[in-house]
């Protein structure tokens, strides 16, 4: 009987070890929560993790840091993280439990972290004062803004950079969304060069993972544009809009046609035709219409994450024909991630 | 008793300079210490960092004092940075009276406790100087943000040098501000105090005096005068209740001690310091026996988009003297939010200034990261006026001014705001406090505050004239608006009748196509000022173009990093090329 018992208790456990295995975690990233004072004693922000789809949040490390956007190292597991926040580029080792700031006083506000695809140890990031990259997984960065300097450009918005995408089809390609348009560089930011929507401030910029030609930026108030081409030439796609303010895209991983974006009191807006026209809509969201990030499940793509503005997470099950609070209420979520 | 003995002892081992200024100096830090260490009642009156530094350094009964400490660090109520240099501070100071558990519990403290650096001037000095001494006073150590010992000391050293090399090469960006001068004056005490390395201690006190003549030079018994990067509107419309009174009081005297406000307390730590300013600083904050002008060059605050340029220039221009002072800066948008661009302050604490109640997402985003769209909701959490209509300091785009001596001219091109722009008006506080207030038959607002005289005339707008609890707010409609503000005093004019028959006489000519004044005021020179960039002054035109520090008691070149004091054939060079100090000629 005992060893019954036994066997029925490392069942048990196995079965739960390995269905925590398959699950996938959500990282929300919170900018700040309710009124914030920079010099003051603030409530908690930083990185929160759910391991339940959203019904229960951990938070880890830092707690007032004005946290941005995480990279979650490749085949790592969730054990090595970056990220990104006022203080600079934090990370972690052993799963968000503690965290070494491994940039210095260079580094600050920092907006965006990316992983190289063909290198874990190639990191970039996106900051108010342009882009820094380091090739020994964060314990140094060099500054790489030859060719959006303000002196270059004309205009402190060049280096103004909230996104970097790596050119899948071409790894060496890297774009950068700045305050002063879309640059390009070609030999993994080396240099920059103005590729297109010269003086537009970008959002966000983001490539699709069904055709690498394929790009989408969001603008601060000229909608949304499309390139099919790598990003040689864009159009606007702003049929079905309700505002001209896009702070994130996302795709449907299994649907080329589906894909969702959403930015300030836009509620959410979903193509179903590849980005070409939108529908909007804030029902379940509790007025909480604006919106900063979206992460679709990679598996089950039904299963669709947003953080708001104020108003926490939101999570739905149905491919966002409804919605449920997930937590974080009052929060800024700056960012949300399924991995 | 025995706490004012233990104080006076203190005092005594600390006298190292001369005689004449030290004792009034060490009276009123005296008078401060003896304030935090007696008067402030424990269970009753509320305590910070500052306050438990004064009395555990002083008590005999420290006991007593630990639990205060324990609640504190458990919840300081205050932003990582304030808190890690406070905490640093209290340990540096009182570490002989501390029981070694809570040397232990402090260091710990750093270990465990994350600090956020925050995103502004002060915020960061406060954040590199805790980390400097903290690091340097537990060395092989591994900290809160998993950086050792020497990373942490490195990084902040190198801050700091960089900051020091910036702001006597370019001036300051956070500059003249009579709230934050009480987070850099007294951080950098404790660096003077504390830091080991030779090298850094002299900068440290280099720094100090840099920054308190800076002051120096625009100080008024008790007030900041002119303009300030970030002001607070409460301390805008009574400067003498701003932090640097208390820093104004300790090295410049001139003026009664007010701990009202908790944010003085941060006095302490300059009051326990060793350093002690030269006595040609506290001569130029304190003689104003004769008039005089005095121009600086400063930066705006890191433009991150919509700038041509990271860190433009701010040209500043003060008119001294022993009755009022007026100051100004070349007005458009030089900080966020709190800017005060010009007034006049007399020498009883009066004020007197105009502001465009202008706010924007573009302003905002210019020098935050976050979302433009949200960010005037997020700065109205913690500011609460900054939408307005009604608030007392800002910044405006459509700002310009030229000031020459004590004539000054503002004007305001609000035909040039955008759609989605709101108020189309500037307001102007003259306060409730003026001895005289009339408004003469030619259009001059004038009035009187003991020997110092004021006359503003408005051109090209419409006025409603509001009485407020504190002031007469004049509200003026227009699309192109300009005041001419006049300025003297009973040393200039004699009478006030005189003053008040000279305006009457000035001649004005407000081209308003144009948008161009010229006026010829009382003092008899013209000024022509024109909205889209004209100054001339007597048919020359007026350059702005001058040094960090232009003027009779300074001169400091663009990018030279020195900066040489003078008072009556005194000088002082501050060398930071070089981190000397030279001082040649005696006082005449």
């Amino acid at each position: 009987m005992r060893g019954f018992k036994f066997l029925f208790l490392l069942f048990c456990i196995l079965l739960n070890y390995s269905t925590a295995l398959s699950e996938r975690k959500i990282y929300a990233v919170v900018l700040i929560s309710g009124k914030m004072i920079v010099g003051a004693d603030n409530s908690l922000s930083g990185l929160f993790i759910s391991s339940d789809d959203g019904n229960f949040w951990i938070h880890k490390g830092w707690g007032n840091i004005k946290a941005t956007s995480i990279a979650i190292e490749p085949n790592s597991k969730g054990e090595v993280l970056y990220l990104t926040a006022g203080n600079g580029v934090l990370k972690s080792t052993d799963r968000g439990e503690t965290w070494r700031i491994m940039t210095d006083w260079r580094v600050t506000e920092v907006l965006r972290v990316v992983i190289h695809p063909e290198n874990k140890n190639e990191i970039f990031i996106a900051t108010p004062y342009g882009v820094f990259k380091s090739v020994d997984s964060g314990w140094s960065w060099e500054e790489k803004n030859d060719g959006i300097k303000p002196e270059e450009t004309g205009t402190t918005s060049s280096t103004f950079v909230s996104s970097i995408v790596i050119d899948r089809g071409n790894p060496s390609r890297i774009l950068i969304g700045t305050e002063d348009g879309i640059y390009e560089s070609l030999n993994r930011g080396e240099r920059w060069k103005a590729l297109a929507l010269k003086g537009i401030g970008i959002r966000v910029l983001v490539q699709s993972p069904h055709n690498s030609d394929v790009l989408f930026a969001g603008t601060e108030s000229d909608g949304i544009f499309k390139s099919s081409d790598g990003g040689k030439s864009w159009k606007k796609v702003n049929d079905g809009l309700t505002s001209l303010t896009i702070y994130t895209i996302a795709f449907d991983p299994k649907n080329d046609k589906v894909i969702y974006s959403a930015g300030f009191k836009t509620g959410i807006c979903v193509s179903n035709d590849g980005g070409e026209t939108w529908k909007c809509s804030e029902k379940g969201l509790d007025g909480f219409n604006s919106i900063h990030s979206i992460a679709v499940h990679p598996d089950k793509p039904n299963f669709i994450v947003i953080g708001t503005i104020d108003g926490g997470v939101f999570i739905s099950a149905d491919g966002g024909k409804t919605w449920r609070h997930s937590g974080l209420k009052g929060a800024i979520v700056w960012t949300v991630h399924i991995e | 008793m025995r706490r004012v003995f233990l104080i006076f002892v203190f005092l005594i081992q600390s006298l190292n300079q001369s005689e004449s200024f030290t004792s009034e100096f060490e009276l009123r830090r005296e008078k401060i210490l003896k304030f935090y260490v007696d008067s402030v009642q424990l269970g009753k009156d509320k305590v910070d960092f500052f306050i438990l530094t004064a009395k555990i350094k002083f008590s005999k009964e420290v006991k007593i004092l630990l639990p205060y400490l324990d609640s504190l660090i458990q919840n300081p109520g205050i932003g990582d940075m304030f808190f890690a240099y406070q905490l640093i501070g209290l340990y540096l100071h009182c570490k002989e009276n501390l029981p070694f558990e809570y040397r232990d519990k402090i260091k710990n403290v750093f270990k465990t406790r994350t600090i956020y650096r925050g995103d502004t001037e002060n915020h960061w000095l406060m954040y590199y100087v805790a980390w400097y001494l903290i690091s340097q006073e537990w060395e092989n150590e591994i900290w809160s943000n998993l950086k050792t010992s020497s990373e942490n000391f490195r990084e902040a050293s190198e801050y700091i040098n960089y900051w020091v090399d910036g702001t006597t090469s370019f001036g300051q960006m956070e500059f003249d501000s009579p709230t934050y001068i009480i987070t850099f004056v007294p951080p950098l005490c404790l660096l003077y105090d504390f830091a080991q390395d030779t090298l850094m201690k002299k900068m440290a006190q280099m720094m100090l005096e840099y920054i308190l003549f800076d002051y120096a030079v625009e100080y008024l018994k008790g007030c900041y005068c002119g303009a300030h990067s970030r002001d607070y509107p409460e301390l805008a419309v009574n400067p003498i209740q701003a932090q640097s009174q208390a820093i104004g009081y300790l090295y410049f005297g001139e003026t009664e001690f007010d701990p009202r406000s908790m944010r003085k307390n941060a006095v302490i730590f300059c009051a326990l310091s060793k350093f002690k300013l030269p006595d040609v600083i506290r001569y130029i904050a304190t003689d104003r026996q004769f008039p005089y002008e005095h121009k600086e060059r400063k930066r705006v605050r890191n433009v991150i988009r919509y700038g041509r340029e990271r860190n433009p220039a701010v040209y500043k221009y003060t008119y001294m003297t022993r009755n009022y002072c007026v100051g100004s800066l070349q007005g458009g948008i030089l900080q966020p939010i709190q800017q005060h661009s010009w007034d006049i302050t007399f020498s009883n604490g009066l004020t007197i200034f105009s502001v465009h109640p202008y706010f924007s997402e573009i302003e905002l985003g210019m020098f935050f990261p976050e979302e433009v769209k949200i960010l005037p909701e997020l700065v109205d959490r913690a500011h609460k006026v900054y939408r307005s209509p009604d608030k007392w300091t800002s910044s405006s785009p459509y700002e310009r001014i030229f000031q020459y001596r004590g004539s000054l001219i503002v004007l305001y091109g609000l035909f040039e705001m955008v759609e989605g722009e709101k108020y189309r008006h500037v307001n102007i506080f003259i306060p409730r406090g003026v001895d005289r207030f009339e408004i003469d038959t030619v259009g001059w607002v004038i009035g009187k505050v003991e020997n110092g005289y004021f006359g503003i005339r408005v051109l090209g707008g419409v006025y409603e004239l509001k009485l407020e609890e504190t002031c007469y707010r004049f509200r003026v409609y227009g699309d192109k608006i300009c005041l001419i503000i006049e300025v003297g005093d009973s040393d200039e004019f004699g009478d006030f009748d005189r003053f008040r028959e000279g305006l009457k006489s000035s001649e004005v000519d407000f081209d308003f196509d144009i948008f161009e004044v010229r006026y010829k005021g009382i003092r008899g020179f013209e000024m022509r000022f024109g909205y889209f960039g004209s100054r001339y002054v007597d048919g020359v035109e007026y350059k702005l173009n001058w040094g960090l520090f232009d003027g009779r008691f300074a001169r400091s070149d663009l990018k030279s990093k020195v900066i040489e004091i003078n008072y009556k054939g005194k000088k002082r060079v501050l060398n930071f090329n070089k981190l000397t100090i030279e001082e040649t000629q005696a006082i005449q």
